[in-house]
């Protein structure tokens, strides 16, 4: 109920139209784009813009626009499977190891410290070395880098909680523990998850364009954003648009994404949320 | 004797899902120097508004209207600078809460701070020694100590006492006190309030408490009101006040004491989506809820001696 | 009913050099079925350490409790989930002790979880209106939020919540200290009323002498951890 009210204030918002047109993108690219992003065309290549071609052609001859567009199928599909991974993945420890704390914390924090004393590239590489390429393989492996920061996060904001007055009275009652983690704890620490959600796709999309930039994400001839980059690089002075576009949205795909979780931090246009001061009902008068 | 604080018809209204919401509905009242004022009433009757919007905290607000005279000026209608100047040299705050006090700070820091903003006094000795002084006089056992701790290290009543030592530690004219003794034992409260009572002879320091300890009242207060529902049912020395109420709501809440037998009241307040023009208090009065016609009360009726009751039946 | 003997619970002071303290030295008393057995004394004497041993939410270090001739002490999991129902508190934060997400009518029900998931889906909405009924409130709260009551009337579903399930003991700390007069007039004649119908005991801590002198059968008066004395309060002008 309250969640609609927040996005009341999205829109009103440029970039949040933005997201959908490429969510929409994303589904079905064809309602976007007639043209397959795969067909080449020798004889057109390195066309500039055109009517038939709206960002041009590249080194192929395919129409870069189709192939920005399903692009945003990989970018955003990629990119949500691996929040969606991480997330569970590290938010669950996090929550266990946040509440049970003793040895279950010691555990949970040591493994974390072990994954994140390597920098995130690095294990990056190491495994799309040895899994090698492609979109699942990428999937899995940033999931596997990026969940230790969720777990430290979401830790720290059940460590607050589960101290709070109505979280002991539960406990008095006799309420089950994993009873009172979903449904007490849970529900007070989602709203910082879901800014911490729409930041991170922004990193993933940046990930998973870096991985591609340097050979070891998705596989040709797949449109990924970063891979059109990587080939667009060595037309810069003959066709710029072949690594303009991809690179434009890119960028802007990432500003939207931080954009919308810094308006869902903190929001305005007299939107509520319970970033911990609000609570439901809290406009006095109604005894 | 001049009058230092001078409230006139404070109204606060605002907007809310389900209708027109009356925190205040017209409150008027005036403080000597050198004079304590009570305001006593139930949870959600309006008191801690009130003294939000004596210190101006409120802002500039739509919904505020009425006026609140300091030395002059109408609070109300000052802008920030001028108001801010005021804060801890002219008018101090006693707040509710001890989560008031900044938990990464020493409360000789708290003190000092306060006074370096006020005082214009640079050196760190004089400093410390008015804030050793000002605690001292809130009977502390180790005012050195109390100096270099900071709030978790000390008890829930040592952080009341700090609260009061950085109210007074300038010796404003009018100190405006939110609840200032509840959560205290008993024995600690009458120390305080004989402390007060002292600061207030020697400095000539007037107070506005707001409480619902009718005892704290009784100690201090040389006047008080009584606060029901957003609007005043009882003005008048306290003496009066107490001995002889003559405000149905005033007696419920003297027979409630455990000293006179607990003898409660039932029914809630209102509340401040009340809008009918009548007696907020007639549905629960033990005399007014026979009558059948709703008491309409615009007048105080006056019973000497500057006291006023709100009440049609306050003759009996 | 509850036998208390010889509690002792110790906090370290000091960062370096660690200063034991005691906060509960030695404690010994009985608690009887249908009593009300006060707990007085200054902030901070271990009024409040005590009632959290009792629900549970600490352990001390030295001494036994005995409920009912089971040692409370040595229950765990599920058992200690069972005796929890038996043993339920209310404290002088009304307002932090709900949910402040959560519906009145929610609050209410997650107490029945306790008995289990078949207890609860039984509740209906008529046997919650009755709940609240029993406390003095109404049907209309029933779909209210915390931030939307008085402390009184929160104050009261915290005690419809702590009846639910009908426990033999209630541990009241300082249940009406922030609550004004006529308020806490309301909510100790409620207390009585429901320790006449369903003969509860109460342990009743505050630090006020008179309310205590005209509620409580017996007192024990606590002064830095230990327990001065153990007055009965039946030769006193009280009433019940």
């Amino acid at each position: 109920m309250n969640k609609i009210i927040v996005f009341k204030s999205l829109i009103y918002k440029p970039y949040f139209y933005f997201l959908l047109f490429l969510v929409l993108a994303g589904i079905n690219p064809f309602l976007i784009s007639g043209n397959n992003p795969y067909t080449t065309n020798l004889s057109g290549r390195l066309e500039p813009p055109s009517a038939e071609y709206l960002f041009g052609t590249d080194n192929l001859g395919r129409c870069v626009f189709s192939r920005v567009m399903h692009g945003a199928r990989i970018s955003i599909g990629a990119g949500l499977s691996i929040l969606l991974l991480s997330l569970l993945f590290g938010g669950t420890l996090g929550i266990l190891s946040g509440y049970f704390g003793g040895w279950v914390d010691e555990f949970v924090m040591r493994i974390t410290d072990i994954f994140m004393t390597v920098p995130t590239i690095v294990i990056a590489l190491v495994l799309a070395g040895s899994l090698g390429p492609g979109t699942k393989n990428v999937i899995i492996i940033l999931s596997i880098t990026m969940w230790t920061g969720y777990a430290r996060m979401i830790r720290g904001l059940v460590l607050d909680i589960k101290n709070r007055h109505y979280v002991e009275t539960a406990k008095t009652i006799g309420l089950k523990n994993s009873y009172i983690m979903l449904r007490h704890i849970l529900p007070a620490i989602l709203p910082p998850i879901l800014v911490m959600a729409t930041l991170g796709m922004g990193r993933n999309i940046i990930m998973i364009s870096s991985l591609s930039f340097l050979g070891l994400g998705i596989i040709e001839p797949a449109p990924d954003w970063g891979a059109m980059l990587n080939q667009g690089t060595a037309y810069m002075r003959t066709a710029p648009h072949m690594a303009l576009f991809p690179g434009l949205f890119i960028s802007l795909t990432v500003l939207s994404f931080n954009m919308v979780g810094d308006e869902l931090g903190s929001p305005g246009n007299g939107s509520q949320f319970f970033m911990g001061a609000g609570n439901p009902g809290s406009q006095k008068g109604i005894r | 004797m001049k009058n230092l604080l001078s409230v006139k018809e404070l109204k606060l209204v605002y907007d809310s899902p389900a209708g027109k919401a009356h925190a205040l509905r017209g409150v008027s009242f005036n403080v000597e120097e050198g004079e304590i004022f009570g305001i006593a009433g139930e949870s959600g009757a309006g008191k801690t508004t009130i003294c939000r919007l004596l210190m101006g905290f409120m802002g500039k607000n739509a919904g505020i209207s009425g006026q609140v005279y300091f030395n002059g000026d109408d609070i109300l209608k000052l802008n920030h600078k001028d108001l801010y100047r005021l804060y801890s040299r002219k008018i101090g705050f006693l707040p509710q809460s001890i989560a008031s006090l900044n938990p990464l700070l020493t409360i000789g820091t708290h003190i000092t701070e306060t006074l370096k903003k006020n005082l214009k006094v640079k050196t760190k000795k004089i400093l410390k020694q008015k804030a050793i002084y000002i605690l001292d006089a809130l009977e502390f056992s180790d005012s050195g100590q109390v100096y270099n701790s900071f709030p978790y290290q000390l008890s829930g009543g040592m952080n009341q006492r700090a609260l009061l030592a950085i109210a007074f530690c300038c010796f404003p004219n009018l100190v405006i006190a939110d609840e200032p003794f509840t959560g205290l034992d008993p024995d600690l409260r009458d120390h305080l309030l004989e402390t007060v009572r002292i600061l207030k002879y020697k400095k000539n320091i007037s107070m506005v408490i707001v409480t619902h300890d009718l005892k704290v009242i009784e100690k201090i207060c040389d006047k008080t009101a009584i606060i029901y529902n957003g609007s005043f049912v009882e003005t008048g020395e306290t003496k009066d006040v107490i001995k002889t109420p003559l405000h149905p709501y005033t007696r419920s809440l003297i027979k409630a004491m455990p000293e006179n037998g607990m003898i409660p009241t039932w029914g809630f307040a209102p509340g401040a989506l009340y809008n009918d023009a009548g007696c907020s208090f007639q549905p629960r009065c033990p005399m007014g809820s026979k009558e059948k016609k709703k008491h309409i009360v615009s007048f105080p009726v006056s019973a000497g001696n500057n006291h006023y009751v709100w009440c049609l039946n306050a003759k009996n | 009913m509850l036998k208390i003997r010889n509690l002792s619970k110790i906090y370290y002071k000091g960062l370096f050099c660690k200063k034991p303290v005691f906060s509960l030295n030695g404690i010994s008393f009985d608690v009887k079925h249908n009593e009300i057995f006060g707990i007085i004394g200054k902030n901070g004497s271990g009024k409040t350490t005590i009632a959290k041993i009792l629900l549970k939410l600490i352990k001390p270090d030295y001494g036994t409790i005995f409920f009912n001739n089971h040692n409370l002490l040595e229950l765990k999991g599920e058992k200690l989930r069972g005796f929890r129902s038996k043993i339920q508190g209310i404290s002088q934060n009304y307002e932090t002790a709900l949910n402040p997400r959560m519906k009145i009518k929610e609050s209410l029900k997650e107490v029945f979880l306790a008995t289990g998931r078949k207890a609860f889906n039984e509740i209906t909405d008529n046997k919650l209106e009755a709940m609240l009924n029993e406390v003095g409130l109404g049907q209309e709260h029933l779909n209210r939020f915390p931030a939307q009551l008085s402390g009184g009337q929160l104050q009261r579903i915290n005690i419809a919540r702590a009846i639910a399930l009908r426990p033999e003991l209630i541990i009241a700390d300082e249940p009406t200290s922030n609550l004004d007069v006529s308020v806490q007039a309301q909510i100790i004649h409620l207390m009585l009323k429901i320790k006449k119908k369903t003969g509860m005991s109460f342990i009743f801590i505050s630090h006020d002498h008179t309310l205590i002198s005209l509620i409580c059968d017996r007192v024990a008066i606590f002064n830095a951890g230990r327990i001065i004395e153990i007055k009965s309060m039946r030769n006193t002008e009280k009433r019940v």
